[in-house]
């Protein structure tokens, strides 16, 4: 049998027949493994030029950041650019903001970095993070919901790298009188001096302002940064001389101070307050800060009006006629537990303040940051056994009754809850009406119902418009059921 | 055409509709595909229902081991004559069974209507796999493989060479007495009939539009439906566009062959670039996430020259040359064992993946005059024009 | 050393080409076992990442040699497991073999070409096409279901109902296999039936079910005998067929890595389809060049940068210890891609030369009992007796395709029809509809 007889696919004899009978082989169209070795070979050629590619391309190519929509959502991308705000802390991560200017529009070119555990913790071991004006270079995943809010998450602390701006020292005026023009010192690191004059709480940051040179300047200091990473709060008194240096950012279109850790913030000195007796304070002292002190004689809230928080404390201290401390709740609320429980009737208080007017009057206004002293104690007025006694004179005096409520009606707020005036009667038959705005109301863990005794504590008020004089309750406090 | 050329060409007439593709984006609406399924919809009734409705005068359906070739030609050549004793337009049809005798193996056998001597011829040929690859040594002796019947009316037959009966489910003949007297031969009689007219896919549109509410859906059905007739009429076979008012399927325009892998390959990728085109407009009424500026600036006409025509005129020039330069090879089985999951399986293996129609297409008749077949790319390009202009304010 | 990475690449080729012959392991093991490393062997991620992609090509390249030679095909190599095996009767398995090697080695070229053009590409395709992901797999399912004829030779019945009931035997069957493995999905993929702690193993019983054992079962009754098996020097096809199967191959198995839930075995129809996939040859090439564009391309897809497309048992895993970062890494993996398959070829090839010398003389009956002893161990091994009782009941399912002559893809098609439906927000309806809730 001759080597053309049989198949060379299957190696049976064909007898001549082409296809092979056998098989259904057709020597015609072959195809030799020499052409696939050499398939392979040119395969591999290929993956030369592809590994030559990988060692001459950058292993980093940032994505612009004005081109992250929400299709890129769940994606892992570069980004590079500047900090512009932050960071802000929270138990496990840390957030800031990243510019690109690969918009016009300054939103457009700004993401937020989220960085999480463990690379949250590895780098606060390693003391980088980044503050406002250095440059970053990231690696994250992107989460875009919506394409007006973006994000970047960090989960590798190799996948952040910083590079650190060198601070400039410059003054108070001159970052305002630059910004908004082409020499704005806008997202560079800044050494500046100052003094604190007072403090904003919000809810997730403290602002403070510094002060130099008649020019105030904000400075952000996120909660985050006590509450999880110092472990402490800032220790800041109002009138502190100190040297900042802190990234310039923007909140508003207004220059705001970045503060990244407190060893950013240098007290040089702290000022003296002079104390001013209460009886001493008139229009002469006007925005000057005076320390005062007193026995808290009353504690009165005062309501937003547009809903049911309380927007300030006025504390009357030691007489009635004298200026009243105001502190907004937002700086109360920023007080140590212990302190606030304290300050109650007939505390002893002493606290910094700025004189200043408060519709007609003149009042102290409380000021931040600062640490009042204060001790405890009890006080009332007198008490008032015959309410037929309460007449014109009695109008803005402090009083204690006991009575019986007869009655309770609305006064209707609008939307709100309503107010409530309630009739109390005395043990002679006589009556007077304590009126209860809504937002004390609505606090009282237990209200007074009908036929229930009560004790008040108010200010006597004049308030024709519903008939007679009242008394009003000055906090929650102030009114018990006996 | 392939059917899921036909899918995709219905899919895509539905994605012009902007009310459609709105919906699919803001409500998660199926409804688009209702084009696909209707665009596939006549071929489905052809092979899944009117296949088995033809009645057949004759059927034959021979002993695999024992062909009688003459028989076969006798009762075809009988069933020719019949016919010619029949009114004008009547028609007798003939069934021709395939012969399987193993999991991949078919007794094949071919029948060829001579004209010019009028008569019927019978050919026995070998074993084959599916796809008609024969078996060596099987082919019958000389003496036993043919079978000669003459008839006696004219007989109009173009297709001009032996139908081969293999594998799968065997063709029929219908012989159609025509006014003239003569006899046509018309291939597998019940395709493209009443289930390839216009008048039901207008009857379906209809309903469309009365269950749904929505004008655009009976709109979807009606060009998924069209369209399969528009690109079937392109083949070698017509459709009965009129059902039931006409009574016998026309002639196609003979432009491209429906098995062509190259106009296949051709349709369904220009389908997919214009469904990208049309997402990706429909996407910018929703949201600028999904969508790609740099397409919609492109334009649409620079569009379709870059991303159809540039690279499938390339892929055509190498095609038809490398065809021309591989004529004569053909691609090859080879037939299964009867044992084993491979025998078990043999239907599936290949047939699973052909589509019926493909086997059944062949030539019929001459081409028709070359105004005809401008006339029909013309409706293909009026419609894809209409959907074009009108489509995003439907 | 950058090149260390491509030798990460081939470590994974070597150990992926151990695994890949034994019959019934899927890549969803795969990417169990690539945890396993993770866990047992710390190491750079990149290279972990390039690891895995060694073991996914050595899959797809050296996985059809149990194709050919012991017949447990998956849902991806199901359309070349009746080619293979013919060729294998006759002789010509080690050709059949390197046919189908050739056809993924087509798929590696294909893929690289590609590659320069897929950061444009890709995300492209992704942004536009994303918020029609439902309906275009509701598409996919409609065509499927609809596209299947009758796969009756011709019935003999003498009334049109006669002959409508025969020709739809078959049908109704694809419809029933079709509707079960709907219930099926509904119940596995919304519980987790395998043990909590291998809950992605979940589907690796269903697809074993479904394709390996009922194939291995059939040959179990089988009494032939493994002929002699010809180790000849060439191929024996055109190379046309070479083109046209590696070209729809790819293009089918591109398209099912891109799109999700869509399997290899639904792309590779398409796929088919559309180019008018014919003849022996196109098919086993097309398979194998589909197998590789959908295991291999979906990881590269995983790699293409700002695509951000996780598809594939491996993709997942893989995105738990690394992000492909920049191009740079993406050309990296393309180079590695490059390198393993050629590896896998060669590795495919002697390993494919010494089994056609062993095997001849084997009956089948031995074989198949020996894979499906292997397949059980398998299944139990990663699933526990949870996933064998799972595999149980998907053979079932599994056999009535082949004994009804109906589409095997109506199963992976009903199977993953509630996540479909998910996709289109009416699961909640049909859950509905069934009384679950």
């Amino acid at each position: 049998m001759t080597e053309e007889q049989v198949c060379p696919s299957c190696g049976k004899p064909t007898g001549g027949f082409v296809p092979c009978p056998h098989c259904g082989a057709d020597p015609r169209s072959k195809v030799s493994m020499r052409y696939v070795w050499a398939f392979c070979a040119s395969i591999l050629v290929l993956g030369g030029i592809f590994f030559y590619l990988h060692l001459a391309t950058s292993a980093v190519s940032p994505t612009p950041i004005a081109n992250i929509d929400s299709w890129l959502d769940y994606s892992y991308v570069w980004i590079e650019g500047t900090v512009v705000s932050g960071p802000r802390y929270g138990p496990t991560s840390f957030s800031f903001d990243v510019w690109d200017g690969s918009s016009e529009n300054p939103s457009e070119a700004t993401i937020t970095a989220e960085v999480y555990s463990p690379a949250f913790e590895e780098l606060l071991l390693e003391n980088r993070i980044p503050r406002v004006g250095d440059h970053v270079v990231i690696f994250g995943q992107l989460r875009v919901p919506s394409s007006t809010d973006r994000e970047i998450r960090i989960s590798f602390p190799e996948d952040l790298q910083i590079t650190e701006a060198q601070p400039v020292s410059t003054t108070i005026s001159k970052i305002l009188s630059t910004w908004d023009t082409p020499d704005s010192l806008l997202y560079r690191r800044v050494i500046v001096e100052g003094t604190i004059t007072d403090i904003r709480p919000l809810s997730s940051a403290n602002v403070y302002y510094l002060r130099d040179d008649d020019q105030e300047i904000q400075v952000y200091v996120h909660n985050g940064l006590g509450s999880y990473l110092e472990k402490r709060s800032l220790d800041l008194q109002v009138l502190d001389r100190v040297r900042i240096e802190a990234g310039l950012s923007e909140y508003s279109g207004q220059p705001q101070l970045a503060i990244a850790r407190f060893d950013e913030i240098e007290v040089l000195s702290h000022e003296n307050v002079p104390s001013v007796a209460l009886s001493e304070i008139n229009e002469n002292l006007l925005d000057n800060y005076v320390r005062v002190s007193g026995k808290i004689l009353f504690v009165e809230l005062e309501g937003t009006g547009t809903d049911l928080e309380i927007a300030s404390r006025f504390l009357w201290l030691d007489n009635e006629q004298y200026p009243k401390l105001v502190i907004s709740e937002d700086k109360f609320e920023q007080l140590p537990r212990e302190t606030r429980l304290l300050i109650q009737r007939g505390a002893q208080l002493e606290a910094i303040g700025k004189v200043a007017r408060y519709g007609g009057s003149i009042v102290i206004s409380w000021v931040g940051p600062q640490t009042p002293l204060i001790e405890n104690g009890t006080w009332s007025p007198d008490s008032v056994e015959n309410f037929a006694l309460i007449d014109s004179s009695w109008t803005d005096r402090l009083v204690s009754l006991s009575g019986r409520v007869v009655s309770i009606t609305e006064r209707y707020k609008g939307a709100l809850p309503p107010d409530r005036v309630l009739t109390v009667e005395d043990t002679h038959g006589n009556d007077v009406q304590i009126y209860m705005p809504n937002f004390i109301y609505e606090r009282l863990t237990d209200p007074p119902t009908e036929g229930e005794n009560v004790r008040v504590v108010g200010q006597v008020v004049d308030m024709s418009y519903i008939g007679s004089r009242v008394i009003q309750p000055g906090t929650m406090s102030d009114i018990e059921v006996i | 055409m392939r059917g899921v050329t036909h899918f995709i060409m219905g899919i895509t007439v539905a994605t012009f509709f902007k009310s459609l593709m709105v919906g699919a984006l803001l409500e998660d609406w199926w409804l688009i595909v209702l084009g696909g399924i209707f665009g596939l919809l006549p071929d489905t009734l052809d092979f899944k229902f009117a296949v088995y409705m033809e009645q057949h005068h004759t059927v034959i359906d021979p002993n695999p081991y024992d062909m009688r070739p003459q028989e076969i030609a006798e009762k075809i050549a009988a069933e020719i004559d019949a016919a010619a004793n029949l009114q004008p337009g009547q028609m007798r049809k003939v069934k021709l069974h395939t012969l399987k005798i193993g999991p991949d193996l078919w007794q094949s056998y071919a029948i060829n209507f001579n004209k010019a001597q009028k008569q019927v011829e019978v050919r026995v040929g070998p074993h084959v796999t599916m796809s008609g690859v024969p078996v060596f040594g099987t082919e019958p002796p000389a003496e036993k493989a043919v079978g000669v019947a003459k008839f006696k009316p004219k007989l109009i037959e173009t297709y001009g060479r032996p139908t081969e009966i293999k594998g799968f489910s065997g063709p029929s003949f219908g012989f159609l007495k025509r006014k003239d007297g003569a006899v046509e031969v018309v291939f597998i009689p019940f395709h493209r009939q009443w289930a390839h007219s216009l008048t039901l896919g207008i009857v379906f549109a209809l309903l469309g539009w009365l269950i749904s509410g929505m004008w655009q859906l009976g709109a979807v059905i009606f060009l998924g439906w069209f369209m399969h007739i528009v690109l079937d009429s392109f083949g070698h076979l017509g459709n009965n566009l009129f059902w039931p008012i006409t009574k016998h399927r026309t002639s196609g325009l003979y432009l491209v062959s429906a098995a062509n892998p190259y106009w296949n390959a051709f349709t369904v990728y220009s389908c997919i670039a214009i469904i990208l085109w049309n997402m990706n407009m429909y996407n910018a009424e929703v949201s600028t996430s999904y969508t790609v500026p740099a397409i919609s600036s492109l334009g649409l006409i620079p569009y379709l020259f870059f991303v159809i025509a540039v690279p499938w005129s390339i892929i055509g020039a190498i095609y038809y040359w490398w065809r021309q330069k591989t004529k004569e090879q053909k691609p090859y089985e080879i037939f299964a064992p009867p044992e084993g999951a491979v025998g078990l399986v043999a239907t599936e293996g290949m047939m699973g993946m052909m589509e019926q129609e493909h086997y059944y297409e062949i030539e019929e008749k001459p081409k028709p005059h070359i105004l005809w077949r401008i006339m029909g790319v013309g409706v293909f390009v009026i419609i894809f024009a209409v959907l074009f202009i009108f489509g995003p304010s439907w | 050393m950058p090149v260390v990475y491509l030798i990460y690449a081939l470590v994974g080729v070597l150990f992926g080409g151990v695994l890949s012959i034994l019959p019934g392991l899927h890549p969803l093991n795969f990417a169990g076992i690539g945890v396993f490393v993770y866990l047992t062997f710390p190491m750079d991620p990149l290279g972990l990442a390039l690891l895995f992609a060694g073991m996914l090509v050595a899959y797809a390249v050296i996985g059809t040699i149990t194709t050919t030679y012991m017949g447990s095909p998956d849902d991806s190599t199901m359309y070349m497991a009746f080619p293979n095996q013919k060729f294998l009767v006759y002789g010509r398995g080690h050709e059949a073999s390197v046919i189908t090697g050739v056809g993924a080695l087509g798929a590696a070229l294909l893929l690289i070409l590609i590659a320069p053009i897929s950061p444009t590409l890709f995300p492209i395709f992704r942004k536009i096409t994303t918020p029609h992901m439902g309906w275009i797999l509701i598409g996919v399912a409609a065509y499927l279901l609809q596209s299947e004829w009758p796969k009756d030779w011709g019935s003999r019945a003498k009334t049109r109902l006669g002959r409508l009931k025969d020709g739809w035997a078959s049908l109704s069957a694809g419809w029933l296999t079709f509707i079960l493995s709907m219930l099926l999905g509904f119940i596995v993929l919304n519980t987790p039936v395998t043990p909590a702690d291998r809950a992605f193993q979940n589907i690796m019983p269903v697809f074993v079910g479904f394709f390996a054992v009922p194939w291995v079962l059939t040959n179990l009754v089988s009494r032939a005998t493994i002929p002699k098996q010809h180790i000849g020097k060439d191929m024996y096809v055109r190379k046309m067929d070479l083109l046209r199967g590696t070209s729809a191959g790819f293009l089918g198995g591109m398209f099912a890595a891109f799109e999700p839930i869509v399997t290899a075995g639904v792309g590779g129809v398409l796929a088919g389809h559309s180019t008018g996939t014919q003849g022996d040859i196109q098919f086993m090439v097309s398979g194998a060049a589909g197998r590789f564009a959908y295991y291999v391309g979906a990881f590269f897809l995983f790699w293409v940068p700002l695509l951000h497309l996780t598809r594939g048992g491996m993709a997942w895993i893989t995105s738990v210890v690394y992000q492909p970062r920049a191009e740079s890494d993406f050309w990296l993996l393309v180079s590695a891609i490059a390198v393993s398959a050629v590896a896998a070829f060669v590795l495919m090839y002697l390993i494919s030369r010494f089994i056609a010398r062993i095997i001849s003389g084997f009956s089948y009956t031995k074989v198949s009992l020996g894979v499906l002893v292997c397949i059980i161990a398998l299944v139990y091994g990663f699933a526990g007796i949870e996933g064998l009782i799972l595999m149980t009941i998907c053979t079932g399912l599994g056999l009535i395709p082949p004994l009804f002559r109906t589409r095997r893809l109506n199963m992976i098609i009903g199977f993953f029809f509630p996540i479909f439906l998910n996709m289109c927000g009416l699961r909640a309806d049909v859950l509905k509809v069934l009384g679950v809730y």
